[in-house]
């Protein structure tokens, strides 16, 4: 598993079994699941108003106030139609789902539903992207403060948009696995003609930033990343938004995976070694005999 | 550079046999002590000129020995940043384990990466010829480790890179 899932399975099999059950004529059970997913968003599946008929999905994101100023209600109320209703208590975008009335093609709103964390991303994405389709410049970055150290920023020029991940190393080996890894996608080009281009600074933020008060630290990296026309058009922006929205969860992913790999490998060469120093052991020399007649001998250190 | 690896580990295998006679000497400072010499260092007579073998500036083997005991530390080849964790985690690893890896030090002499004490006790439990077969086998292997270890964290970020960019 490389690339990581970007939908919720917890959700949609959630949703999955409560459908199933509805359709088949089952009674309707009591639901109250809490779910985490990356960048501390939290799903709830709930019965509103102990109502057992009626499903309750609702997601809280920290930083959804930032979302909303770039059209996130909006494009929601696109996307969901009128299963959008008030948020719950605590929680930023709620959608209300009927088990009595359940729609013929509901496999694709479940699916819809596990989409619901990359399609309050979108918003931004896709305003920043209609920007630079009309050739508009000048207009504010957007800050979004997605955890609470780290921040994206994204920009739109004519000709291309930036995003800029700033990410934060928790510890010192993670810094040099983490440079490996982003000298490693700088030079993607390689790989594929169609790849955005990256860039990397460690410590400082880069160029694009200069006059912001972003932070500086000898454990925070800047990743940028430059989308062209071909990446942001209308045709291939879906896909563009799905791989950069969970760039950071990713990265951070496979240093864990590496750090797991070097773990077991020097578990292992730590057992050969103590096998190999067993060997300067003598072996044990027989202390009990006995003879044919059953008499037995022990020798005495 | 591996033309001067042969010579190096033969000077090693050759100062360790010589090294490494060892016998029981009981504390000459504390009643009914009895401790490594080398790792005390109270009494001159008892230690004998520490040895340093070097491969280069970076790599060398100090063997310190005494009446009853033999120190070996040992610096490997870190030629880059990653290198140098990598190896850094190893020997805290295997520092971390000692009492079972009984010959090793539980922190290494500064200036190397890690650090064996063998005591008479243990050239009384075991060949002395194994011993430095050992660690010799354990020089050997190290810097093979740390570089396989280097090339899979290269190798895994090459792919990931590769799977993530051929999608846009």
């Amino acid at each position: 598993m490389i690339l990581l899932e970007i939908n919720n399975q917890i959700v949609e099999e959630t949703l999955t079994v409560k459908f199933k059950n509805a359709l088949a004529g089952h009674k309707h059970e009591t639901t109250d699941i809490k779910i985490a997913d990356f960048d501390g968003v939290l799903f709830h599946v709930s019965n509103p108003k102990n109502d057992r008929s009626k499903l309750r999905v609702s997601i809280s994101l920290k930083f959804y106030k930032d979302l909303q100023q770039h059209g996130s209600d909006q494009l929601l109320k696109n996307i969901y139609g009128n299963f959008i209703t008030e948020p719950e208590d605590g929680y930023s975008v709620s959608l209300q789902l009927d088990l009595e009335n359940i729609p013929s093609n509901w496999e694709e709103l479940v699916k819809k539903i596990g989409l619901l964390k990359r399609n309050c991303f979108a918003a931004v994405f896709n305003k920043y992207f209609d920007f630079q389709e009309r050739g508009e410049e000048g207009h504010q970055r957007a800050v979004i403060n997605y955890r609470s150290d780290e921040t994206m920023y994204v920009e739109a020029k004519h000709d291309r948009v930036t995003v800029v991940f700033s990410t934060i190393f928790k510890e010192e080996d993670d810094i040099i696995i983490g440079k490996v890894f982003m000298q490693e996608f700088k030079e993607g080009r390689r790989a594929s003609q169609t790849a955005p281009q990256v860039l990397f600074t460690h410590r400082d933020p880069p160029l694009e930033l200069l006059n912001t008060n972003a932070k500086v630290g000898e454990n925070i990296g800047y990743i940028t990343f430059i989308l062209f026309p071909r990446h942001t058009n209308r045709v291939a922006r879906d896909n563009t938004i799905n791989l950069i929205h969970t760039f950071r969860n990713y990265l951070h992913y496979h240093i864990k995976c590496s750090k797991v790999y070097i773990h077991s490998r020097m578990r292992a060469k730590t057992n050969e070694f103590l096998k190999v120093l067993n060997r300067a052991r003598p072996e044990s020399k027989i202390t009990e005999k006995k003879t044919i007649t059953g008499r037995t001998f022990v020798r005495r250190e | 550079m591996s033309s001067t690896l042969k010579p190096y580990l033969t000077a090693v295998r050759h100062t360790l046999f010589a090294a490494m006679c060892v016998d029981n000497f009981s504390s000459q400072v504390i009643e009914r002590h009895n401790k490594p010499e080398v790792e005390v260092r109270a009494s001159k007579e008892l230690l004998l000129t520490p040895v340093i073998i070097s491969r280069n500036e970076k790599e060398k083997v100090l063997i310190e020995a005494s009446v009853n005991s033999v120190r070996i530390s040992i610096a490997i080849k870190q030629a880059d940043e990653i290198e140098k964790i990598l190896c850094h985690k190893f020997m805290r690893f295997m520092m971390m384990r000692a009492e079972n890896f009984i010959i090793l030090r539980r922190s290494a002499i500064p200036g190397y990466d890690i650090s064996f004490l063998i005591t008479n006790f243990h050239t009384e439990q075991m060949f002395k010829h194994k011993l430095v077969e050992f660690v010799l086998h354990f020089m050997e292997e190290i810097d093979k480790e740390i570089s396989e270890m280097k090339l899979a964290v290269n190798a895994r970020a090459r792919i990931c890179s590769e799977e993530f960019l051929k999608r846009f």
